[in-house]
């Protein structure tokens, strides 16, 4: 697996770069952490000391990404600046640097570039300063992105249950990995939910329930399914962020588009008071 | 001991055909797996003869359908027949066969929703309020060695224990044992009560356990909304209780439940 971590100087990104840097560790994934700055003639020296700080929450003497300090980040051009050294007796990359650019455009680039399998960022309150002004990053990349993202909102707790949303019976065996990950790391419940429409729970999406329950049940993850009308989804998620992680299934053939669109993705994405994952 | 399975190409009826394997393979229980096709009646054709030739269609229609879901799970449940298929109305041919032939459970799926009217609405059918056998709604896999006992709330325990010690009388040893007094609170956060707060009702409990050959089991008096007891229970097994007659906590608790639900008459 590929994760993109995308961070700024504000301290949601530092709780993206925690909740990233237990995943990472556990699932050794390749790892790219990449700092965002609009302007490109200058580093910023604050963003700068920032990635390096994220950087040490995955090294570690047991961490596939080596041990060793990290030096300072040298220019590579283009409005880019790389970290010279890797860890030491690292067995899988972490590559951390620093671009400069409009936000949205460098994170869809970096996701094309490195083939990126998911990506991480952090989203503060209404009330905090967020992405160079541009508090939408989260929801607009949850919606563009063509691989999974996580939006961490709060610190990972204890948690008891991943529920994953499905509306569609098109998931990616990326997605179904990536859920297995999350469980396994929070030695958590699966919970899949159909999402029902107006008139009720589309056939084709409780096979797919079926599916993916036989999937998990063969890999060992113990899940349980459940129905929620697709209207009730905000407060229901709401609720089951109380107790863990949500993730939605987001596909092409998503009903999310007639009564889930884009906007009521980012809407749930913006509104939503707890870390959502948009899986694809 | 046998159980009546209700079978269909669902994903409730997937799940409870693979619990009830479980369930079936712990307590030595064979299964008939049953199935009713309720055609539209404006399609029904004749009588006599026609009527007959069309009844068959119908029915190897469904035995297919019934066959193609065992084949699917891959599931050879313990001592089940030819699948049962019959033509008419589901709750008038479900209490026909549980009339005709001696059951000790009739199982069926459920697949759980956020609405405590969903379940109401379920519970109300005819064939439930009529039978007079045991009900196992299958809402979810888990494993079925683990098993809640639900008491307090009206729960008739003379009316219970006798019920559930019939089946799972001679496994109780192997079973992971929860002994549950539920009290509804609208806080979130759970509070576990002092066990004297379940009064007599675990002594009798405790006393019948023994006297069936005993069950090591954890007791608790547990008070909090229905949602954070779903919660809480999300890795216990199947939760024994009464069948319930009213809308109250119990009710609402067991609608919340992701847990298998086994509800004596």
């Amino acid at each position: 697996m590929k994760m993109l971590v995308v961070v700024d100087r504000e301290q949601y990104s530092e709780v993206a770069a925690q909740e990233a840097a237990g995943l990472a560790v556990n699932t050794w994934a390749d790892v790219v952490l990449c700092g965002l700055q609009e302007r490109g003639d200058a580093l910023d020296e604050g963003l700068a000391a920032a990635v390096i700080a994220y950087r040490q929450k995955f090294v570690g003497e047991d961490s596939p990404y080596g041990t060793g300090e990290a030096g300072g980040l040298r220019p590579a051009g283009n409005g880019r600046w790389e970290l010279a050294a890797e860890g030491a007796a690292a067995r899988k990359r972490l590559q951390a640097e620093v671009r400069a650019g409009g936000f949205r455009e460098t994170v869809l680039r970096l996701v094309e570039e490195k083939q990126i399998d998911l990506v991480i960022l952090g989203a503060g309150g209404e009330d905090v300063p967020q992405w160079g002004g541009d508090p939408h990053l989260p929801r607009k990349i949850a919606a563009a992105a063509p691989c999974s993202v996580l939006v961490v909102k709060k610190e990972p707790r204890a948690s008891q249950t991943v529920t994953c949303c499905l509306d569609h019976d098109q998931v990616s065996q990326e997605s179904l990995e990536l859920v297995t990950q999350f469980v396994t790391l929070r030695q958590a419940v699966l919970e899949i939910v159909g999402l029902a429409g107006a008139k009720g729970l589309q056939d084709k999406v409780e096979k797919a329930m079926n599916a993916i329950l036989r999937y998990y049940t063969r890999q060992g993850v113990q899940a349980r399914v459940r129905v929620v009308v697709a209207e009730e989804l905000a407060s229901f998620a709401a609720q089951a962020a109380e107790h863990g992680l949500v993730a939605l299934w987001y596909g092409k053939q998503s009903l999310f588009k007639k009564v889930f669109s884009v906007d009521r993705l980012e809407q749930l994405v913006a509104s939503a008071g707890h870390s959502v994952l948009v899986l694809k | 001991m046998k159980t009546l399975l209700y079978l269909e190409e669902s994903l409730p009826a997937s799940i409870a055909l693979r619990f009830v394997d479980q369930q079936a393979r712990m307590l030595g229980m064979a299964v008939q797996p049953f199935h009713v096709e309720e055609p539209d009646k404006k399609l029904q054709a004749g009588t006599g003869w026609v009527r007959r030739s069309w009844e068959r269609g119908v029915i190897g229609a469904g035995l297919e359908e019934v066959l193609r879901l065992l084949k699917t799970e891959k599931v050879d449940l313990p001592g089940a027949g030819q699948p049962r298929v019959v033509v008419g109305d589901r709750d008038a041919e479900v209490l026909e066969e549980l009339q005709y032939t001696m059951y000790d459970q009739y199982a069926e799926g459920y697949l759980n929703t956020a609405r405590t009217e969903d379940f109401i609405d379920f519970l109300a059918q005819r064939r439930f309020q009529k039978m007079s056998v045991p009900v196992l709604v299958a809402k979810n896999l888990v494993p079925a060695e683990r098993v809640v006992l639900l008491i307090g709330d009206g729960v008739d325990v003379e009316r219970l224990l006798p019920a559930f010690l019939r089946l799972y009388g001679k496994v109780l040893a192997e079973l992971e044992l929860t002994v549950l007094c539920y009290r509804f609170q609208e806080k979130e956060q759970l509070a576990f009560l002092d066990r004297q707060e379940g009064g007599g009702l675990f002594d009798r409990v405790e006393a019948m356990l023994a006297e069936a050959g005993g069950a090591e089991g954890e007791y608790l008096v547990v008070q909090g909304s229905p949602e954070s007891m779903a919660i809480y229970l999300q890795e216990h097994g199947l939760v024994a209780t009464t069948f319930p007659t009213r809308r109250g906590p119990r009710m609402e608790l067991l609608a919340q439940l992701a847990n298998p639900l086994w509800l004596c008459k």
